[in-house]
């Protein structure tokens, strides 16, 4: 096993090296800024934000839908920020984002409201025939 | 600061971690081929279909590894309040290894998406950077991996005795379920019976896509327009009065849409001796004004220099007069609005 691990650790190495050296004729600040951009942004923001929402969120079916609304909004940005973006062209780039992220939201929550509902009236099915007296 | 809630546990760590593996090594090896196919690297003519399957691959184990990387880390996400912050050489170089997997997969994982939207918030080149920090996150995972394995190898045993095992089994269907919503929610852009569910999908439900119009290419098609071609010149009506061969064929292109289509031209094997052909656009600079069409793919009975898409004239849009479409290609290669054909070798 140790063997195993000793070349796997060298061909990551390896891979490492090589993709640094093909990264360093390209490297300008911006490209820093990005590459290290997602850290920052995820350990100071996205994370501490998901931990104060999990302390006050205590309904399983809402952190689901908020797990799901936030990965939808993510896959968004770059649909809906399009500042820097080519044309919108026929066939592409020519879909109604606002309108598509507004459907998948919806459906996110219809679905959370939907089981909260039946959840609902299974628990209170479940107390009638629990309180029910028998003759 | 305390983390009790059982996301946390190695457990989770281990699973999302092999699942997010799993991805990153499909993105990689699929990306790896899409960079040799655009690199002179041996590339096959069957099956027609094989680029759109690889790179729509890459595109949605792409998209499915984001909410696999938040997991990941908030499963983990403890960790980076471990005192003290460095406890020897090699937990040093550990830490490090860790910093530089995740810097580059986020790089990756937001350019990927920015860029398959063709959204550039940014001045350098995209194909080559995504390259590039593409063997920093395979060299960085197999250096996690390497170090990880005792403990992968521990985590992943059946922990079926603890109690807390029920709310770990939910923290891992809720990763599991947001990323189906992540892959539903984009694979309609190649995959076609979810083209109208995919609300995130950067292409519409509609006609052949245009990846560059003739506007945007600055086309003008002269009125005496002939193709050229090493031993001799063709008017359009002199083309459409050759032998016409009908292929159905898709445009595969490299930000993972796909769509296939009919295409009704002159055989490339009819117009061109033998060896490798650069196809030359009217275009008269961008990227992919001209590309190299390999022997084997120039003699190919499916090669075609299309006149026709869909039963109608090519549109301005789509490379009137004339456009490359080759099995098996990405779409910037199949070249449109074609001036000549000329064996090189």
């Amino acid at each position: 096993m140790k063997a195993v691990r000793v070349v796997i650790g060298l061909a990551g190495v390896a891979a490492g090296a090589w993709g640094a050296w093909l990264l360093l004729p390209q490297v300008t600040v911006e490209l820093l800024l990005w590459l290290g951009g997602g850290v920052v942004l995820h350990d100071f923001l996205i994370a501490p934000l998901v931990g104060a929402t999990g302390l006050v969120v205590k309904r399983p079916s809402i952190g689901i839908g908020l797990t799901v609304s936030g990965v939808v909004t993510l896959l968004a940005v770059p649909l809906l920020w399009r500042e820097h973006s080519g044309p919108v062209n026929p066939g592409l780039h020519d879909r109604d984002h606002p309108w598509g992220v507004a459907v998948a939201l919806g459906v996110t929550w219809a679905a959370v409201v939907l089981y909260e509902v039946a959840a609902h009236l299974q628990n209170r099915r479940r107390a009638d025939e629990e309180h029910h007296v028998p003759d | 600061m305390r983390f009790r809630a059982p996301a946390h546990h190695t457990g989770v760590t281990s699973r999302v971690g092999l699942w997010l593996g799993i991805a990153f090594g499909l993105c990689f090896v699929t990306g790896l081929l899409s960079h040799g196919v655009q690199h002179d690297w041996p590339w096959p003519t069957r099956p027609v279909d094989l680029y759109r399957v690889t790179q729509g691959v890459h595109v949605i184990s792409g998209v499915a590894a984001i909410p696999l990387l938040l997991a990941k880390l908030w499963s983990v996400y403890p960790k980076l309040f471990e005192r003290p912050l460095v406890r020897s050489v090699p937990h040093a170089l550990e830490r490090g290894s860790i910093f530089v997997l995740v810097a580059a997969s986020f790089f990756e994982l937001a350019t990927g998406l920015f860029n398959a939207a063709q959204n550039y918030p940014w001045s350098f080149y995209f194909p080559t950077a995504h390259y590039a920090v593409a063997w920093i996150v395979a060299g960085a995972m197999l250096v996690h991996i390497a170090v990880k394995i005792p403990l992968i190898r521990r985590s992943l045993e059946p922990a079926s005795t603890e109690k807390t095992v029920l709310s770990r089994r939910a923290f891992l269907r809720t990763t599991a379920l947001t990323t189906g919503v992540a892959v539903v929610a984009t694979a309609g852009v190649t995959v076609p019976w979810l083209r109208k569910v995919s609300v995130l999908a950067w292409r519409s439900d509609g006609d052949l896509p245009v990846n560059r119009t003739a506007k945007a290419a600055g086309i003008e098609v002269p009125a005496d327009w002939r193709l050229r071609t090493n031993s001799k010149t063709y008017s359009l009506d002199e083309l459409r009065a050759l032998p016409q061969t009908t292929v159905e064929l898709p445009i595969a292109c490299v930000e993972g849409w796909s769509q296939n289509a009919t295409w009704t031209g002159v055989r490339v094997s009819e117009l061109v001796g033998r060896g490798d052909v650069r196809v030359e656009s009217l275009e008269e600079d961008g990227l992919y004004r001209a590309s190299t069409l390999p022997e084997a793919f120039a003699q190919d009975p499916l090669t075609v220099l299309a006149l026709r898409l869909n039963g109608e004239e090519l549109s301005p849009d789509h490379g009137y007069p004339c456009r490359l479409i080759a099995p098996n290609r990405p779409g910037v290669l199949q070249t449109k609005w074609v001036t000549s054909l000329e064996v090189t070798a």
